[in-house]
């Protein structure tokens, strides 16, 4: 127990805290078509029509380098939802309707959805704090298309969005944070509520609050009016740079408490994750969560941080199903699941103890 | 706080349960974060003028009653539809999304106090679309033309000339590309 301790106390260079806060950078360009009526407005056939031409532009779209197109209405439930968990695709989108889809570039980490909410949901995701690559590839894929397609746009308004809640810029750029620390101590809800005081959206990535599953959490801007896309990413910079601060001094404290809170609070965790029968989607990315504290701690091997944020995904039910390759009732998912970590994970371990 | 919606998820407003929601509002209540979600309409007529407003009013405790009564609309009501698209005013409400491009000036009046809550802004700071940037100087070099011509600067003025003439070449091009790549 004693050596647990010990390891537990030592101090973590910032940087290696930085590198476990920041888990993904996205950015969505909304974008329409001039002269077509919205999506969710348009008629079936022009709608087919639209997505016939986006999805043959976008397949021979050279900043793409090997596209895969998706035609939501061929797909099985389950590959929807497989999309959507990855967050390739929105939930709106995975309920398909004629002319729907996406086009996926996985070298590039470029998506475009066609027909959403409006005729282009072009996306760029990309692991870490990476705003401005992700900004960039998606200009130049966005000045690709420009060259076949004239968008929907006003000089004073700027791109003209189905909901007006996006227009301007068309721009939500959005930054995914593990902020253990924060929600441990209890501070999560007092920091959300500051920022959103100073007009960002900080939410859990899975549910919200204090209840954020796997102590994921969301920034995200919320104007795309009155602020040009530069000024936009600089402030989510600045945002994703205090919270890293926030979680690392977080954690640094968690380590001094004269109360064995982590070590609590990872032992709680591992009993957990040896031992449940049973674990729903949200028990097991708190494992995952506690699990990745616990080796920056010391007081967990056998595993390393990337791979269990890996799993944060294989754990929601659809990536799952696909690992059992088949249909699982919610019940029979929980069974599988708790199984299917402690199989991954079997050379996890706790350290310093007899 | 008040923002824009993810728009990943239809959800109904929480007050008029009619329209579907384009705005959600963190609520704190007793310590505890909730998410409320409005249309755009009931978000305007509660008067959400900014996100610093309605999260000083949400930690102020000072809330409006959840799921109370019918919203009284402030939003002027506008008869005629929009001349491109045919969409109403009404048809907007019920989904809080607009049917094309024209709309925005269609309904203009209706969307003004919207875009005041949901961006705190109304005027558009992004960047410009190839096409734009080649208009814009279109525009600026005609009016130095003129200028050129009044003031009898002949040699400038068939300079401003040869580049108008290139950059009109420029914009009937993007116009071919876009009829031509996209045949919808
Ligand atoms: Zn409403
Ligand atoms: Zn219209």
């Amino acid at each position: 127990m004693r050596a647990g301790m010990d390891t537990a106390q030592q101090e973590l260079p910032a940087a290696s805290v930085a590198g476990k806060v920041v888990v993904s950078s996205r950015i969505r360009l909304a974008r329409n078509l001039h002269g077509k009526a919205f999506p969710g407005w348009a008629g079936a056939r022009e709608r087919q029509r639209v997505f016939e031409a986006l999805s043959q532009l976008l397949m021979d779209e050279g900043q793409l380098v090997n596209p895969v197109l998706f035609e939501i209405d061929t797909l099985d439930p389950l590959e929807r939802e497989i999309l959507r968990e990855r967050h390739l695709i929105s939930t709106e989108l995975a309920a398909g309707g004629g002319g729907t889809g996406c086009v996926h570039d996985d070298a590039t980490g470029l998506v475009a959805m066609i027909n959403e909410e409006d005729h282009l949901r072009l996306q760029a995701l990309r692991p870490g704090l990476e705003l401005e690559g992700a900004w960039q590839a998606l200009r130049r894929l966005e000045a690709g298309l420009e060259r076949h397609v004239a968008y929907a746009f006003s000089p004073t308004l700027g791109y003209l969005t189905a909901c007006p809640s996006n227009v301007g810029t068309g721009m939500r750029a959005s930054v995914m944070l593990h902020l253990p620390g924060l929600k441990l101590l209890g501070e999560v809800d007092q920091v959300v509520r500051g920022l959103n005081r100073m007009g960002f959206a900080v939410r859990g990535a899975f549910g919200e609050g204090s209840e954020a599953s796997g102590s994921l959490f969301q920034v995200s801007n919320q104007a795309t009016l009155g602020i040009s896309e530069d000024a936009t990413l600089q402030r989510i910079s600045g945002i994703v740079q205090v919270l890293v601060t926030l979680e690392g001094q977080a954690r640094q404290r968690l380590r001094e408490l004269p109360m064995p809170r982590l070590l609590d609070h990872v032992g709680r965790i591992f009993g957990v994750f040896s031992h449940a029968a049973m674990l729903t989607a949200g028990e097991a990315m708190d494992i995952l969560s506690g699990l990745m504290l616990g080796i920056e701690s010391g007081m967990i091997t056998g595993a390393d941080g990337g791979s269990l944020e890996n799993m944060m995904w294989t754990v929601q039910p659809g990536h799952l199903q696909r690992e059992a390759r088949r249909a699982l009732s919610a019940l029979e998912r929980d069974v599988f699941r708790a199984g299917y970590l402690r199989g991954v994970l079997s050379n996890v371990q706790r350290t310093g103890q007899q | 706080m008040i923002g824009a919606f993810s728009g990943s998820r239809l959800v109904k407003c929480e007050f008029c349960h009619v329209n579907e929601a384009c705005v959600e509002v963190q609520q704190i209540t007793d310590g505890c974060l909730r998410e409320v979600h409005m249309c755009a309409g009931c978000a305007a007529a509660k008067g959400f003028k900014s996100p610093v407003d309605l999260a000083g009013l949400l930690i102020g405790g000072g809330l409006f009653p959840l799921g109370g009564d019918e919203p009284e609309l402030a939003v002027p009501e506008s008869t005629a539809g929009c001349p491109v698209c045919h969409m109403r005013a009404a048809d907007f409400r019920k989904t809080s999304r607009l049917g094309c491009a024209h709309c925005y000036e269609t309904f203009a009046g209706l969307l003004k106090p919207m875009l005041e809550s949901m961006h705190r802004a109304t005027v558009y700071e992004g960047k410009q679309p190839v096409r734009e940037d080649v208009r814009g100087e279109l525009s600026g070099l005609k009016a130095s033309l003129a200028k050129a011509i009044r003031a009898e600067a002949y040699e400038e003025a068939a300079g401003l000339r040869d580049r108008i003439r290139v950059l009109e070449l420029a914009d009937a091009c993007l116009d071919g590309a876009a009829h031509e790549g996209v045949p919808v």
